[in-house]
Order: structure tokens, then sequence, then C-alpha cells
């Protein structure tokens, strides 16, 4: 057989690009399961005790316990809101839409530092601070809604619109219409931008920091914190959970839509 | 079943006056074709009709009752699309189920008629498929069951075969024709091409730059339009450039033609001494046997394009005229022969 010299090379520049993208995440799940006192590589012996430290530490299960909270919240509110915007701005809005697609956008192309310092300042102003942790509910609701809204805006963008004239032809309302036929047609961008918003708001770091209410933290600022004065594996531990987190949403998610109606 | 009657419809797009006043009637059951070159407004008018779009002007009538504002899921009608718009999340039999659904049909008539329909457009079996795992040929008749299955008193199509190759298409233009007439069900069909028209209409609809041009039945068209453009549009053409010398009663008129003397038909319009334009068919001229033919030419072979079941043969007449016949595929002749051709005066149309 004879050898494509350009597909090897190619081939070794795929397993490259993926060694890069996995190994830390590969690491970070060695490390978590050290069974010395430190974060060093290479590790001591195998064991599971981190986890169990993670699970015995009152701050980082209270954190996590937020950012769940906060994430679940984010995703429903911006998943509602998120595909009515991109609804009315792709099929209603004519001459308006690509000044309000940018403001839709905005809280992707403004620093989130930026999002973050003028939320705070606008709580402070109504007399609210940071008293309750609803700076930063609104705070990942502006970051993640973005990402719905792009999402469910291009599976609209590329809806055949004789689709729901066929609807109405065959004798259903424009409610019953979008029902039976827009809404199951577009699910898959929803849902996708419903993952987004979610991953991300676990993500959400400046946010967090300046708007978290007094008392309560999520999963990335306590992670923070925590670096700052002890260096053990609990860390490697609580971000190899994040990561089986991760992958068990993305199987869920497989399960409801499939990966594979991503691919165009 | 209904009769539908277009009464001076007008849409206009911005400044761009799409239909200008479209009069039409579709009798109960019959097929009618909207024939036109791209851009005529076939598909509006067609749209109108539906409920898609509503006319600026004009009434549009259901068996009499003025329907011109109604939205299309109140008209009772069944339309096949060109991108044939079947749901790709459901199955066939969802897809053939949606209409029942909608018009709240109990579970069991639903069964039935879904299967009754399937076996009339051949698709028995295919109930638990998508539509993205049937071919082109299979989508649309799925896209013709779904429209027929909710028994509609118009059927609406809007090219339905354009994406499809050329042997299938021979074949559906056919298949879709012995299904209206078996259903019974008054049909609007929309198309460019003029072949298509030609072999599945009762009646064809020209249309040019949003105004009816002619209505008739394919024949009428084809053999008697009503202008250089209609004639031009719907098939192959010569035209003879003539004065009229005599007319008789019935409309045969004799004609000074560019080629010689020839007899010709004219409308009641045309009288002795006008200057006209008539139309030939290449497909009405014939060589070889020509008793009964009134007008006979000695011609000249230019050139032979073999068709497969025909000859296209390019001639000269009457002292250098180029005309084009269609003649059968047993003509036997090489550029430079010298044959006879005749074709009858029933042919030779004289434009109005
Ligand atoms: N929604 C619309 N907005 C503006 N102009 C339109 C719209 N729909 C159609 N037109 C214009 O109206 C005219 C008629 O369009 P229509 O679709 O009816 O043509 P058609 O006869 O169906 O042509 P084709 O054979 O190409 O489908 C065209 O000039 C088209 O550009
Ligand atoms: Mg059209």
């Amino acid at each position: 057989m004879r050898r494509d010299p350009g597909k090897l090379i190619l081939n070794v520049f795929v397993i490259a690009v993926y060694i890069f993208l996995m190994a830390p995440i590969v690491l970070i799940v060695i490390l978590s399961l050290n069974s010395g006192e430190f974060l060093l590589f290479p590790i001591e012996g195998v064991s599971l005790r981190w986890f169990g430290a993670l699970w015995n530490s009152r701050q980082f299960m209270d954190a996590i316990g937020t950012s769940f909270q906060v994430a679940a919240i984010s995703t429903f509110v911006s998943g509602i809101f998120g595909t009515l915007a991109a609804i009315y701005c792709i099929r209603f809005a004519h001459r308006m839409r690509g000044a309000l697609r940018l403001f839709m956008m905005a809280p992707l192309l403004i620093p989130e530092i930026l999002t973050a310092i003028a939320l705070l300042f606008f709580m402070y102003q109504i007399g609210i601070g940071t008293r309750y942790s609803i700076g930063l509910q609104i705070g990942h609701i502006i970051v993640t809604f973005p990402y719905v809204f792009l999402n469910v805006s291009s599976a609209l963008f590329n809806f055949d619109k004789s689709l729901e004239e066929a609807s109405r032809s065959l004798g259903a309302s424009p409610l019953m219409t979008f029902r039976r036929v827009t809404l199951p047609l577009i699910k898959p961008g929803v849902i996708t931008g419903c993952l987004f918003a979610f991953i991300i708001s676990f993500d959400i770091f400046n946010i967090s920091l300046l708007l978290k209410g007094i008392g309560t933290t999520t999963l990335p600022v306590q992670l923070f914190d925590y670096l700052r004065w002890d260096f053990d594996p609990t860390a490697a531990a609580v971000s190899s959970l994040s990561i089986i987190m991760t992958l068990i949403a993305i199987l869920i998610f497989d399960r409801f839509v499939g990966l594979r109606s991503l691919r165009f | 079943m209904s009769e539908l009657r277009l009464n001076a419809v007008r849409k206009r797009f911005g400044n761009l006056e799409v239909l200008k006043a479209i009069d039409l009637t579709v009798a109960n059951g019959e097929f009618v074709s909207l024939l036109g070159p791209s851009g005529c407004g076939k598909t509006t008018t067609l749209r109108c009709i539906a409920g898609f779009e509503f006319p600026a002007d004009g009434q549009i009538l259901f068996d009499g009752v003025d329907l011109t504002q109604t939205a299309p899921e109140k008209r009772d009608i069944g339309m096949v699309f060109q991108s044939y718009a079947l749901f790709p999340h459901l199955t066939v039999q969802e897809n053939l189920s949606f209409g029942l659904e909608m018009r709240n049909i109990p579970e069991p008539e639903r069964k039935r008629r879904i299967a009754d329909v399937l076996g009339m457009v051949q698709l028995v079996g295919f109930e638990e498929r998508f539509p993205r795992e049937l071919s082109g040929g299979q989508q649309q008749r799925v896209a013709l069951a779904r429209a027929l299955v909710i028994e509609p008193s118009v059927l609406l199509l809007d090219e339905p075969l354009a994406n499809l190759d050329a042997a299938l298409r021979d074949d559906m233009r056919f298949f879709i024709r012995d299904l209206q007439q078996r259903v019974g069900i008054t049909a609007i069909y929309v198309t460019h091409d003029q072949s298509e028209a030609i072999v599945m209409s009762d009646r064809i609809v020209v249309m040019f730059d949003g105004e009816i041009a002619q209505v008739g039945s394919p024949k009428e068209i084809h053999d008697r339009p009503i202008s250089k453009r209609v004639a031009e549009f719907v098939g192959k053409s010569n035209f003879l450039k003539g004065k009229v010398e005599s007319r008789r009663t019935d409309g045969a008129v004799m004609l000074a033609a560019e080629i010689g003397p020839i007899h010709a038909t004219a409308p009641a319009t045309t009288s002795a001494g006008d200057t006209v334009e008539c139309l030939l068919r290449p497909e009405s001229m014939r060589t070889g046997a020509l008793d009964g033919l009134e007008n006979q030419f000695p011609a000249r072979v230019e050139d032979i394009i073999f068709l497969g079941n025909s000859v296209s043969v390019h001639l000269t007449i009457g002292g250098g005229h180029r005309i084009l016949a269609l003649l059968p595929a047993d003509f036997l002749a090489v550029p430079g022969d010298e044959v006879h051709i005749g074709f009858s005066a029933a042919n030779v149309w004289c434009l109005p």
C-alpha cells in the first residue's frame, strides 16, 4: 500500500493537537488520585482520599451547591428568554434585526469584568449591593443569555419556512404550527444553547468574584481562594469532579438530541 | 371539491406590481396550469389562493364564499411545495396524520385514510420511514399524499416536479394527472415548463409580467396562440410574414407570404388587406405523402439533428427562407437534398 506523506503529516498533527488539549485534563485526574500530601507529579500512590476530603469540606460542598443552583436558574431563564428573543429577532424584527442582534450579543463582546463592575455599581445604586446573591444570579443570566440566543438564532436561520406553511396548509393554527413543527425542529439549537449556558455559568469567575452575596461563593471562586493558602490535591479532586459532571451533562445531552444532529 | 374564482386580484411588493388584476375561474374538478416565465407572478398567484399572501385588491372566492382575507388553515386547501416541505422529524405515517389530527379525525379513520392514500401513491410499506430515508420521487409522492389525505376542496401545486430528474418527471406528470382525475379534485398547477402544462392540464393560463396573456385548452394555447410571445413560449415556432389576399367566413384565408402564396387560418379580427404574421409549428410539417395538404413547397435540407424519436430539420424554402421542421425519425435525407414539404391550412395560424 502506498503511503501518502500528506496524510501522515496530518495524522501526526491531529494527534499532537489532541495531546495538547487532553494532557492537562488527564494530568488533573491523575493528580486528584494522589495518595500524597501535595499537588505534585509524579504521584506517590493511588487513593481516593482527596475526594473524601472534598466530601467532608463544608466550603467546597456549599460552593458546588451554589454553583449548581446558579447554573440551573441561569440555564432556565436564559433558555426561555434567549429562545424567545431569537424568535423575535429572526422572524419579526425586520429593519432592526442587525442592531437587535448586536445588542443581544453585547455580553459576549464586552469583557466580563466590565459587565461585573457595571452590575456591581448598579446593585449598590439600587441599594441591594451584595447582601443577597441576586446580583450574582443576574450577572450569570446576562452572560449565558447570548449562548442560547446565538444557538437558537442559527437554528431558526437555517429553518425552511415552507415547513411552517405546509403545516398551516394542513389546518394548523400559527400556535399549533409553532408547537408541532417549529419547536421540535429548533430543539437541538435550544438544547445546545442551554448546555453552553450551564457549562459557562459553572465556569464564570469575574462576575462571581465581585457579585457573590455575603457568605456565599461559587466553585471557581472557592477554588481560587483555596489555592491561595493550600496546595493539596483537594483542588485537583474538585477539578476532576467538574470534568466528570461536564461529561455527564454531555452524555445526557447526547441522549436527548444526539451530538450527530449538531453536524452540518 | 369546489369552484374557485379570482376577481381582479392585485398584489404588490413595495413598488413592484406583481399581479395586475388577475381574473380566473377554475371549475369543479378541473386541472388548470399557470404557465409563464420566471418572475411572472405564478407563485404569488398560488400563494394568494393558499392564503400565504393577501391581495391588495380583488376577491378570492371558494364556491362563491369570499375567503380573500382568511388564514390558510381555514381554507380547506392541500398544497404541494417545490421543496416538498415534508416534516423531517416525523415519519411518513405521522406526516400524513398531521392534517387529519388538525381536523380532529378519530384514530381508526385516520389509519384507514392514510392506508388508502398510501395505496394510491404506491407507498404501502413506507409508513415508518423518515423523509430523509426516501428518494426524491418517493418524497414527492408523500407530499402529494399528505395534501390529498385531508381531502381538500382545492389542490395547489407549485412546480412539484422541478427537483426530479427528467425520466422520473415524465412518469410523475402522468401519475399526478391520473391521481387528480381519479380523486376528481380541483387542481391548480404552477409550472414554467410548457410541455408539462400541455400534457397535464384541462386548461392553461399563460402569464407574463403579472398579467394573464391567454387562457385556453392546451390545444388552443399551442395551435391558436393570441400573440407571438405566447407562441414562442409554448413551443418551437416558425413565423411567416404575409398579406391577406382574401378571406372566407370560416376563417380560411389566402395569404401572399414571403415564401409564396399559402392557405392559412385567421381569427375573426383579421380581414383582407391586413399584413399578418403566421405561426407554423415545426411538428405540423410533413414530407412524403402530401395528399390533401393545401400548402406544398419544394425545399432544400440544410442540416438534420437526430433527436431519437424524431429529427429536427432546417430547410430553406421559397427563395432562401429558413424554417424548422420536426419530422419522423425515418426521414432519410442528407444536407443538400431537395425534398417536398407540406402543411395544412389549419396549421398556419395568423396571429391576431
Ligand atoms: N416576498 C416578496 N417580496 C418582494 N418581492 C417578491 C416577493 N415574492 C415575490 N416577489 C417578486 O414578485 C415577482 C413574482 O414572483 P413569483 O414568485 O410569483 O414568480 P414566479 O412566476 O413564481 O417565478 P418562478 O418561475 O421563478 O418561480 C418577482 O419579480 C419577485 O421578485
Ligand atoms: Mg415560483
